[in-house]
């Protein structure tokens, strides 16, 4: 046995090492994934049925576009903890695992799944939606800071809902009024993106700034969560 | 072989569930080499003791401290690197091979595994050709000869053996038995939950329950 050499520090190894875990098992069981993209399509399709070819406003178009992404992520990112829990595999993690690495590799595994999803989405929602892009580059990144914050605080309370009863409920009931300000911010810059007005670039530093700030709270909090 | 010389100070430790008090006032001082045996009646707390001395667990009063080169190790990272545990609560990555799990908890700790030394602790606990196995197709007596697998690959300064020879067939009792003998012949520090008298024959130390 030898430690690791000198070129990558502990934490990330450790890091990597969850990461790595949970993307062969998510390979292997293709359980999250398809879940959120189920879940994206069946509402992407029923928004499409009902509208039948009818305008939507750019207002309306965000708020559809971010309601199906965070339901989505309702649906698979509180699996990072619930699949241990219900797997016991937990205290597993537990002993061989410093609390800091679970933290930041369920998160870095939960931003590239909705990050992944968020692309999948656009793209479906551009189809269905008759949708014109004047500037690509401001609506991926409202899109995707949105969703690396959205990540951030889904990761951490699936932390903290993951060993109580009725854990599904109460995990979006935390999630939503923690992630409120952010997620109102990411439709209004989206909204303004798909309206094709003046992007607000402050708007993104607002969707930056939250979602390290989600980042380092969590990191903060989650060794007391982790310890019993 | 290097590895940590680590000691175990339990002072009054008590847990209660509720109302209900599980044990009180156990306190012990543990060195390498030792082996404490907590024995008692199912229910009486052995598994929660043990998670306890582990620090995995928090008790409802008294204290567990870590102590390595004489200085008490107040990092909850620095403690876990000493502990090895084996348990029926210690459940493995089902859609991983028994040698993927077995590299995962290597890499948690940022450790590197040989894949010969892989090759070689499975084949030591009778996992040689079931190694490229996914966990799930594992019988019940493999995974517990995987959990002494993470410890031989891993080798922790501390083994937490919460009924270790469960699932075992005799073959796997004596295996383990002989690895709990030469892990002590090497000075490493043992706590065992068991009521088993071969297991308890190691006992220098011994905690029974009520």
């Amino acid at each position: 046995m030898q430690h690791k050499p000198s070129l990558f520090p502990d934490l990330i190894v450790s890091v990597g090492a969850v990461l790595r875990k949970d993307a062969l098992s998510e390979l292997r069981s293709k359980y999250a994934f398809s879940t959120l993209i189920v879940f994206a399509l069946t509402c992407l399709s029923a928004i499409s049925m009902s509208i039948a070819g009818g305008e939507l406003t750019p207002h309306v178009q965000s708020v559809f576009l971010w309601v199906v992404l965070f339901f989505s992520a309702m649906a698979g990112l509180g699996r990072a903890f619930v699949q241990e829990q219900d797997a016991g595999t937990l205290l597993t993690l537990k002993v061989y695992t410093p609390p800091q690495a679970v933290y930041f590799g369920k998160i870095i595994f939960n931003v590239l799944l909705l990050v992944s999803l968020s692309v999948l989405v656009l793209f479906l929602f551009i189809v269905f939606f008759d949708i014109s892009v004047s500037d690509w580059v401001a609506l991926i990144g409202a899109l995707w800071l949105g969703s690396i914050g959205l990540s951030i605080v889904a990761t951490m309370t699936a932390a903290m809902a993951a060993q109580a009863q009725g854990r599904s409920s109460l995990f979006t009931i935390l999630t939503f009024p923690i992630i409120l300000p952010e997620f109102l911010n990411a439709i209004e810059t989206t909204r303004t993106v798909l309206a094709g007005e003046a992007v607000d670039w402050t708007q993104f530093v607002f969707l930056g700034g939250y979602a390290l700030v989600a980042l380092i709270a969590g990191s903060v909090l989650f060794d007391y969560l982790w310890v019993e | 072989m290097a590895y940590a010389e680590v000691e175990i100070d339990a002072k009054n430790i008590a847990k209660k569930f509720g109302s209900r008090t599980l044990f009180s006032d156990v306190s012990c001082r543990l060195a390498s080499g030792d082996c404490l045996v907590v024995t008692g009646r199912n229910g009486s707390g052995k598994s929660t003791l043990v998670k306890i001395l582990a620090r995995l667990l928090r008790p409802s009063s008294g204290s567990v401290t870590f102590i390595d080169g004489g200085k008490a190790c107040r990092d909850w990272e620095q403690c876990l690197r000493y502990i090895g545990f084996v348990s029926p609560e210690i459940m493995f990555y089902e859609n991983l091979s028994g040698r993927e799990n077995l590299e995962f908890m290597a890499r948690a700790r940022s450790m590197r595994l040989q894949s010969v030394r892989v090759e070689e602790v499975l084949t030591e606990v009778g996992l040689g050709s079931g190694g490229s196995q996914f966990v799930k197709t594992y019988s019940t007596g493999m995974k517990q000869r995987l959990k002494f697998a993470a410890l031989l690959a891993l080798e922790p300064a501390v083994w937490f053996v919460d009924e270790g020879l469960s699932n075992l067939d005799a073959d796997g009792r004596s295996l383990v038995l002989g690895l709990v003998k030469r892990a002590l012949t090497q000075g490493r520090l043992l706590v065992m939950a068991t009521n088993d008298l071969m297991e308890a024959e190691y006992a220098t130390q011994t905690i029974a329950l009520s």
